[in-house]
């Protein structure tokens, strides 16, 4: 693939997780079929969580995985926000999660915990208005993954903001001609 | 062997060491009876085992990321579980109700162990709960065939007071009528003697 960049196994296991939740052992195989008929092929079983894999081809499960079962957008942030729950890396990285602050601070150690390229930066950690707002550079697949990660972002903040109503949008675009993508979480 | 070549073999043995780590943890979980979660410090359920799964009839993509309250009849329960355990370490047979998912309610008795980390801070607990539905069943049941002796025993209670106070007063009327009899022979003797 010629979009460099490499991911952690675990990612490959949280989609397999949300394929199986989803569309049960026979969308696991559909996926693996179609990414061998597209020449690239991915064995979910075999995956290791610690591994490093081709960044670009756990973007293309994600697209694989849309167009074969028709799956909305909305289903896309499901499946981003769903991710955390099942990640062995998330695991190991929830002794950092103990406050809102230091979770945000964390952002750049946990995002190298997951690929070896690019960067998610802590922007702004507004407290009393009720935000933050992350900054993700270098990181440019395809639209799908932003909102792939708008709802993986989202459920961090689920885990670390005791408030009901959280929600996450994305406000800097690098398809929309920004030089990178930025997320802001509001809560209540 | 160049110090790079044997950091990169070391890092592989780590990275396969924490892996088979992982798998091992899994089974173990996976195997354990018991259903065991692992909460936040604000009480999100982080992870649950198959036990777990299993009691609250919730798949862990459901109910992990939620509120540990969400497992319990009584929301507020879970709160005091959740400030309670912040200052002490362990928490032991708490009862409490689960509602399954299918509203289902399960008496169960909770267990709570405080996590730390390795600078002493407070990461969240652990959670570990035993259905003591039967166990209650049991103890209602005992409970009903005490009270169902304990009656049975007052009434023999009540039947030997009763047939004490007639032997009682049957022997009191045998003496009454002796001491008649014998009254009665002293004036006959007397009579006859006059």
């Amino acid at each position: 693939m010629k979009i460099k960049g490499n991911v952690r196994g675990a990612v490959f296991y949280t989609h397999a997780v949300y394929i199986h939740y989803r569309e049960g052992e026979k969308g696991i195989k559909t996926v693996e079929g179609k990414m061998g008929e597209l020449g690239y092929p991915v064995k979910f079983g075999e995956i290791q969580h610690l591994g490093w894999y081709p960044e670009s081809l756990s973007a293309l499960t994600i697209i694989v995985a849309k167009e074969v079962f028709n799956w909305t957008e909305k289903d896309l942030f499901n499946m981003g926000n769903s991710a955390p729950k099942y990640s062995f890396i998330v695991r190991l990285l929830m002794k950092y999660f103990l406050s809102p602050r230091r979770t945000f601070a964390e952002c750049p150690e946990y995002w190298q915990k997951h690929f070896d390229f690019g960067s998610l930066e802590p922007r702004e950690f507004n407290e009393k208005e009720r935000y933050v707002i992350l900054r993700m550079n270098g990181y440019k697949f395809h639209p799908f993954l932003c909102v792939y990660h708008a709802g993986y972002m989202l459920r961090i903040g689920q885990y670390v903001l005791s408030s009901k109503k959280i929600a996450i949008k994305e406000i800097k675009c690098m398809f929309g001609g920004d030089p990178y993508h930025e997320y802001m979480i509001r809560w209540e | 062997m160049a110090e790079k070549d044997k950091i990169k073999i070391e890092l592989q043995k780590t990275k396969k060491d924490l892996e088979d780590l992982e798998a091992y943890i899994e089974e173990f979980s996976a195997f354990l009876p018991l259903a065991v979660c692992a909460v936040n410090p604000i009480g999100i359920i982080i992870n649950i085992n198959k036990a777990m799964e299993g009691l609250i009839n919730c798949s862990s993509l459901e109910i992990v990321g939620e509120s540990l309250s969400a497992v319990f009849l009584d929301a507020n329960k879970a709160e005091e579980i959740k400030k309670e355990i912040a200052d002490k370490n362990f928490i032991y047979g708490k009862e409490l109700i689960v509602l399954t998912k299918d509203k289902r309610e399960i008496p169960v008795s909770v267990s709570v162990s405080a996590r730390k980390d390795k600078e002493g801070n407070y990461i969240g607990y652990f959670v570990a709960l035993t259905v003591i539905a039967e166990l209650k069943k049991l103890q209602e049941e005992l409970e009903e065939k005490v009270e169902e002796r304990t009656g049975e025993l007052k009434e023999r209670v009540e039947e030997l007071e009763k047939f004490h106070d007639l032997t009682v007063d049957r022997e009191l009327k045998i003496i009454e009528l002796k001491n008649k009899i014998k009254e009665l022979e002293g004036q006959a003797s007397k009579n006859l003697q006059d």
